[in-house]
């Protein structure tokens, strides 16, 4: 408990850190959400300076801090200026639609990753293990962006996936079950896309990650008892494999995360990705600030658990964190 | 001695890519900012070796192109005349290296006569010079941008591990804190508040600066442990009785050290950073037109209809995979190499 | 002054270095976390080092040897205590001030394999002490061959990269790097351990002939008291972070006056033929 408790103090530094770095640079850098409109001739400077008192963009930084801090207690997170509302519940509808996406994409693919990776371990070198490593490497090194737009030529040429958008046109008008179906043909493509991309790196270290246990003694005495594969697999080795494998978890939500903002935005997938974009091109502070929080709350809380996880997981480490 | 002609194989060949895409003047037939408005969207042509009457030529040649009248960016082959390829021709100018005037191209084609190799765009722009000229953008914005990137790390992951102490807390702490948001998130939001509004080449530093800043964290803290480590040794200490100042070891005997895990990194960091420009250029935070980059090529292909009548506009990511490929063949060899040595 | 001089004359010899008071004790664990470890490497130690003598400094390991050593060549400061160089204390001097004095006080480590950087050539080795110091390449270069040559170690071992070396050779490279800065004093901690004895003897005749060229002051850091018997004119004995005796060697062992030193010679193995002083060195002629 002590263990958990101290986590998530550390978590919360964390957060609070990355929240302060985040502000003093935005007010550091040239330029705010005025100075676009800044160039247009027809506003006068009376104006401008109404306006930035208004959004309160001309007071010092650690005041413009506090206020936000005092809004993100509220549960708004500051205010966006495009859309004159606040950002919370903005934020909100766009985080449940990346989840949507993410959650999903990230289940599929390790749990590709574990059945190819460990069939890949267990024909180590054999005709099976080459091709899959082969066809790895193959998607290893193409980048989200070629998987992406490759998949949406498919897609359009096809036109077996509906691309664009996580509606049709005729949403409104479908039953409950249409609906269901409409937004499930719009979520194959971007969740394709994304098992895709993150499913290289994660089979590449399950496959070394069990070839490594598949190795050690304790194993190959079970193997000889005539333990089967499957319970071998299941009960003995990937329990050992358990500590790279979360660590790696963790790691893999990130690059998730990362790689969801730009497939978002290529299948105009309303997730924060679009938003996030948005709020850069027009330098919406606080929809910025909120999103980056936002991401790397989720990324804190997954780290947070993989290391609970881990905790349980591995006795080594309730012996080295022991005062 | 097997392992060493692996490497220089494959160095080979990302150094005879480097040296097409940096002579992109030479190898392509135009210039990468010049339109032709009335070609535009030309689908990559043809080389022919076989005329209409059956007579074989040596030289290949192309037809002209006759767009359709009726539809917008189609076109057909006008079997009358032909063009032969030329090569070594004298063409618009470019400049090599920024250095100095160059007119001579690999090959082209009398006027009127077009060779468009990768089609066009919809302002009528060759899309094979671009691809070579985007290239330029592209590698150098992933090498520029790792150098910075590695040079930070060992200076910070350097002075970290040396000094330890206070130095050593705040510097770590700095790097937990970029480590905690997601690579994008942060990339994006850096790139946010620096001006849009700049000139090309401005924007060019500006965005490889910000790529290779953002990303020290992870390898300053590989080499930090490699400095912790390495600050122990006996030749250090005995350095330090010499009366070394601490500049010294860390440059002279330390940071050597850590070379091997530099050169892995910078092995794995430059492809990834070449994507970084190519998404940020995609999305039009990167560099603008006119300059090419094969992110803003391909940033036309966010609108479908261009994605799937004009499939020539996506060659840009069919280059993308080879040069990772080779990287990643490289960091395998690098890492190989160093944990042979390391034995 | 030569070395029968200060054996005969005790009132005129010249101290070159003396400790008075030293302690030192080392801390670790977290202080905010209240689990911190202490341990008292030196406490009180007084010493004194006779110009151009052989001092030897024995004593079990733990015993606090490597930390005085570190201290005498000013590598450490303790934490109370003085050092006296001529007079002056050292402890309370300025960087600058002791950049003068350092090159005076070297240290030779044990392990000289691992004292070399890999990357370097052999005469790189020996140049670096220069380097560091900001003399000129040409000069550096002359400066560290004669060293090596010194040390019996012939021009076609500059460009060796000091792994291909013998044992042997590597000592003596570490002897010429010593050199090559014209040191007062040598500090040798634990070098002679681990050498075969044929080595090991021409290394301390090399030594001897050093010293007498140049009127070299020695301290030898050791556990192996007999060699240190043969070699040093006074040994001083350690334990657990202080001195328990110092006395000259030949009465050190006719008449041991602590516990601790008839420990030490009682592990000592007894050779068949009675000893003399330097048998050990009584040596054929060799090749490296």
């Amino acid at each position: 408990m002590r263990f958990i408790a101290r986590r998530l103090i550390h978590s919360f530094f964390l957060l609070i850190g990355v929240t302060v770095l985040l502000f003093s640079f935005f007010h550091l850098a040239p330029g705010d959400y005025l100075t676009d409109i800044q160039m247009n001739p027809q506003i006068s400077t009376a104006t401008l300076n109404g306006l930035r008192e208004q959004y309160g963009l001309n007071q010092s930084l650690p005041t413009q801090y506090v206020r936000w801090l005092g809004s993100v207690a509220r549960g708004e997170f500051g205010y966006s200026f495009t859309y004159n509302a606040p950002v919370g519940p903005l934020l909100a509808v766009r985080l449940r639609n990346t989840l949507m996406l993410t959650a999903p994409a990230l289940a599929f693919a390790w749990v590709l990753a574990l059945c190819f990776g460990c069939w890949s371990a267990w024909n180590h070198n054999q005709w099976v293990d080459q091709l899959i490593s082969g066809g790895n490497t193959f998607l290893l090194v193409m980048p989200d962006l070629s998987i992406a737009l490759l998949l949406l030529l498919l897609a359009l040429h096809s036109g077996w996936f509906s691309v664009g958008g996580m509606n049709s046109v005729n949403y409104e008008g479908l039953s409950w079950v249409g609906k269901l179906k409409d937004v499930f043909s719009h979520f194959t493509l971007p969740v394709l896309v994304l098992t895709l991309s993150s499913l290289p790196v994660l089979l590449r270290h399950v496959r070394s990650a069990v070839i490594e246990v598949l190795d050690t003694p304790y194993i190959q005495a079970a193997r000889g008892h005539g333990i089967g594969p499957g319970r071998l697999l299941l009960r003995h080795v990937l329990p050992a494999a358990a500590n790279p494998l979360l660590s790696l978890f963790g790691l893999s939500i990130a690059s998730m995360l990362s790689g969801s903002l730009l497939i978002e935005v290529i299948m105009s997938w309303p997730g924060i990705g679009p938003l996030f974009l948005e709020a850069v091109f027009a330098r919406d502070l606080y929809v910025i600030l909120g999103s980056v929080i936002i991401s790397t709350l989720i990324l804190a809380l997954s780290s947070l658990l993989v290391d609970g996880l881990l905790y349980f997981a591995d006795p080594r480490i309730r012996l080295e964190t022991k005062p | 001695m097997k392992h060493v002609s692996k490497l220089s194989t494959i160095a080979a060949v990302l150094v005879s890519v480097h040296l097409i895409v940096f002579c992109a003047g030479f190898f392509g037939p135009y210039d990468y900012a010049t339109q032709d408005r009335s070609y535009p969207y030309a689908p990559p042509m043809h080389l022919h070796f076989i005329d209409n009457n059956g007579g074989f030529h040596f030289r290949p040649f192309v037809y002209a192109l006759v767009a359709n009248q009726n539809i917008f960016g189609s076109y057909t082959e006008g079997k009358d005349r032909i063009y032969p390829v030329s090569f070594l021709v004298a063409g618009s100018k470019y400049r090599v290296f920024g250095l100095f005037d160059c007119q001579t191209h690999l090959f082209s084609v009398a006027s009127p006569g077009r060779i468009f190799l990768f089609g066009t765009d919809g302002y009528g722009r060759d899309q094979f010079t671009r691809l070579l000229y985007g290239g330029q953008i592209s590698l150098l914005a992933g090498l520029l941008a790792t150098v910075i990137c590695i040079v930070t790390a060992m200076s910070l992951g350097g002075i970290a591990g040396y000094f330890g102490g206070w130095v050593d807390v705040v510097i770590m702490r700095v790097a937990e804190l970029f480590l905690a948001m997601p690579w994008y998130y942060l990339l994006f939001a850096a790139r946010a508040f620096l001006p849009l509004t700049i000139t090309p080449l401005l924007t060019f530093f500006l965005v490889v600066a910000t790529i290779g800043l953002v990303g020290w964290a992870r390898p300053a803290r590989l080499i930090r442990g490699v400095v912790l480590s390495g600050r122990e040794r006996n030749y250090v200490h005995a350095a330090r009785g010499f009366g070394a100042s601490p500049w010294y070891l860390l440059r002279i005997h330390i940071l050597p050290q850590a070379y091997d895990v530099a050169l892995t990194q910078t092995a794995l960091l430059i492809p990834q950073y070449i994507l970084a420009e190519v998404a940020l250029s995609f999305l039009g935070l990167g560099v603008t037109e006119p300059t090419a980059s094969w992110g803003n090529m391909l940033g036309t292909l966010q609108q479908y209809h261009v994605l799937v009548s004009y499939w020539w506009m996506a060659l840009p990511v069919v280059m993308l995979a080879p040069i990772s490929f080779c990287y990643y063949l490289l960091a395998s060899e690098l890492r190989k190499r160093s944990n042979v040595v390391a034995l | 002054m030569t070395i029968e001089g200060t054996m005969n004359k005790q009132e005129q010899k010249e101290v070159l270095v003396e400790a008075c008071g030293l302690s030192k004790s080392y801390a670790w664990g977290n202080p905010w976390l209240h689990n911190n470890k202490k341990s008292q490497a030196l406490l009180n130690v007084s010493l004194k080092v006779i110009k151009g003598s052989i001092l030897a400094v024995v004593g079990e390991s733990g015993s606090g040897k490597s930390t005085l050593a570190r201290m005498l060549v000013l590598h450490e400061k303790p934490d109370a205590g003085s050092i006296l160089l001529d007079g002056m204390d050292v402890i309370k001097m300025l960087p600058e001030q002791l950049c003068g004095f350092r090159p005076q006080m070297q240290l030779m480590h044990q392990d000289a394999s691992t004292s070399f950087n890999p990357r370097f050539n052999a005469v790189e080795c020996v140049e670096e002490p220069l380097l560091i110091k900001g003399v000129k390449q040409i000069d550096r270069h002359k400066l560290a061959l004669e060293s090596m040559e010194l040390s019996g170690l012939t021009g076609q071992f500059a460009d060796r990269s000091p792994l291909e070396l013998s044992r042997g050779q590597r000592q003596r490279l570490a002897i010429a790097r010593v050199l090559v800065l014209k040191p007062k004093l040598i500090i040798f901690d634990e070098s002679l351990s681990g050498l075969d004895l044929l080595t090991q003897s021409h290394i301390v005749r090399l030594l001897l002939d050093l010293r007498q060229r140049y009127d070299l002051t020695y301290v030898f850091i050791s556990h192996d008291l007999s060699l240190m018997g043969d070699i040093a004119e006074r040994i001083a004995v350690m334990k657990d972070g202080g001195i328990v005796e110092e006395q000259e060697s030949t009465h050190l062992f006719s008449a041991p006056q602590h516990v601790e030193t008839c420990k030490l010679l009682s592990a000592v193995p007894r050779m068949s033929q009675p000893r003399e002083p330097g048998h050990r060195l009584a040596l054929q002629e060799g090749s490296l």
